[in-house]
């Protein structure tokens, strides 16, 4: 990496000079993009680096159009799909990853004044939801991860997955509608 | 004004929802609840997911060492490397830490062959002659070995065709003198001369040593060593142990008479651990002697061992015979 490193290649005044200080900030949401959509500790560790080797060798062409997170959640969301293309034919990697889906509720944000049956019945609706989202479609999972997740603008969304505004809406309507079905179906599971 | 459908909703959660449709979840009660069963476990999961990514993360680094260019890296290596070990040469050439050094080895390191520390003369000696006419002649004894290939002589062979030099078989503390020739070095000084002993060797004896003896030491003993009789236990030789140890019978005299007492032997154990030669040196008569040689003479030993070799060893053993 250091050759890499000590290259001087004019880079546009985006912030991007101080790469480290870049990786500082933005790392922590890009891994968390990429282990919510891949759900794989290493594998997001592994594209979040490469996330930064790519940026950092593409920060000459970084244009300044998009805010430099949303530059690199795209480089991200390219790499998530790439990786998804060549995982595609691994049919254990499906499997497995549905039997991991209960792994989330420990993680629930802690509500101290809600009653335990409170807190029980969100952990519940939690689970519904990271399992609904497993299994959306790639792209309506990386709209719906971005909006309810990382808390981005439409045009954001659309500008990360190079989507059109209204393309973006219609997955994330896609995306709503299993959640809301998922959600009834815990509920009307449990009153059954 | 009828209640959002659900892709009101959607829209609301996507923030692009008409502000009509906003006002009416914030004053219908039961809009209001349907967007929070939607929004709660989103919001959930936004919690859960940022809590679950910031647990994943991986630890960073709390400092970085900046290791400079390599090759000043690799400089600046050596030269700690050289000064370190310059300190540790000048430290140790220093007079007050060689004397220190010194005081911690104390004692000098011994290079001498080991001798047992108990200093009882071992036995044992040799002999041996050319069955000549003279006596032998005074001279030097050749070198110890702990084993015999050429006995020494008085006028050893120029060009032998396999040269090995004479030895005997002896402890290093022999009485001896200093001569170009090998010779008994308790004789007179005469005539060079072999001896009228046996099977090669100098003196009287029968065997390759030097002496009246019989083996390859020097003096009257036997089979290797210096002095008088078989090797004795001490000075490097290891006492036999005995592992067959038959009890020695009462003689009917003996009996009838109520005869007690000891009965001290001298046995000579060879290096098979066998008795050889059984003496007594301290009867006690009616008929126990005979007894006692007759039940040591079955004895079986562990030989006596020097310098890892077993040896024939001569021992003192007393027989007690007690009546019940």
């Amino acid at each position: 990496m250091e050759h890499v490193l000590s290259s001087d290649r004019p880079v546009a005044d985006f912030g991007l000079e101080d790469f480290d200080a870049v990786v500082e900030l933005h790392r922590p949401r890009v891994l968390r993009f990429i282990l919510a959509s891949l759900r794989d500790r290493d594998t997001a560790e592994n594209l979040t680096q490469d996330c930064f080797v790519r940026a950092f060798k593409a920060r000459a062409h970084f244009r300044g159009d998009a805010a430099v997170s949303t530059w690199l959640l795209q480089i991200a969301t390219n790499l998530i799909r790439s990786h998804e293309a060549s995982q595609r034919l691994k049919f254990w990697r499906r499997a497995l990853r549905s039997t991991d889906a209960s792994g989330l509720g420990d993680w629930m944000p802690d509500d101290q004044q809600a009653s335990p049956e409170a807190n029980a019945m969100a952990r519940q609706q939690l689970e519904a939801v990271w399992r609904v989202a497993a299994n959306l479609p790639e792209r309506q999972r990386t709209v719906f991860l971005l909006r309810f997740v990382e808390d981005m603008e439409l045009l954001e969304i659309a500008s990360v997955t190079g989507l059109r505004e209204g393309t973006v809406k219609a997955h994330l309507f896609r995306a709503l509608q299993s959640v809301r079905a998922g959600l009834e179906i815990r509920v009307n599971g449990r009153k059954s | 004004m009828n209640h959002l459908t659900d892709q009101q909703i959607s829209e609301l959660l996507m923030e692009i929802a008409p502000s009509k449709a906003e006002a009416h979840a914030r004053n219908c009660a039961h809009c209001a609840s349907r967007v929070t069963q939607l929004t709660a476990p989103l919001a959930n999961f936004r919690g859960a997911v940022r809590n679950w990514s910031a647990a994943q993360r991986s630890p960073q680094p709390v400092f970085t060492i900046s290791y400079g260019a390599p090759k000043l890296a690799g400089v600046y290596s050596l030269l700690i490397h050289a000064t370190f070990a310059a300190t540790l040469l000048a430290l140790g050439t220093l007079k007050p830490v060689g004397d220190m050094v010194q005081r911690q080895i104390s004692g000098s390191i011994v290079l001498q062959p080991y001798i047992s520390v108990h200093k009882v003369a071992s036995g044992g000696g040799g002999g041996g002659g050319a069955r000549e006419i003279n006596q032998a002649s005074k001279g030097a004894l050749p070198k110890l070995a702990p084993r015999q290939f050429t006995p020494p002589s008085v006028d050893p062979l120029t060009n032998p065709k396999l040269p090995v030099p004479a030895a005997i078989v002896a402890p290093d503390d022999l009485p001896n003198v200093i001569a170009n020739n090998f010779g008994d070095p308790l004789s007179k000084l005469g005539l060079p001369s072999n001896g009228p002993g046996a099977g090669a060797g100098i003196g009287l004896g029968t065997a390759g040593g030097v002496g009246s003896g019989n083996g390859a030491g020097f003096g009257s003993g036997e089979s290797g060593g210096f002095g008088a009789g078989a090797y004795r236990i001490g000075g490097g030789v290891s006492a036999p142990v005995v592992v067959f140890k038959p009890e020695p019978e009462y003689s009917e005299e003996a009996r009838k008479a109520k005869w007690q007492g000891e009965v001290g032997l001298q046995v000579i154990v060879d290096a098979n651990g066998v008795p050889v030669s059984v003496r007594v040196t301290r009867s006690l008569g009616l008929g126990l002697d005979e007894k006692a040689v007759e039940a040591v003479s079955k004895w079986r030993f562990k030989p006596a061992m020097k310098d890892g070799k077993p040896v024939a060893v001569s021992a003192n053993v007393v027989v007690n015979f007690r009546l019940l």
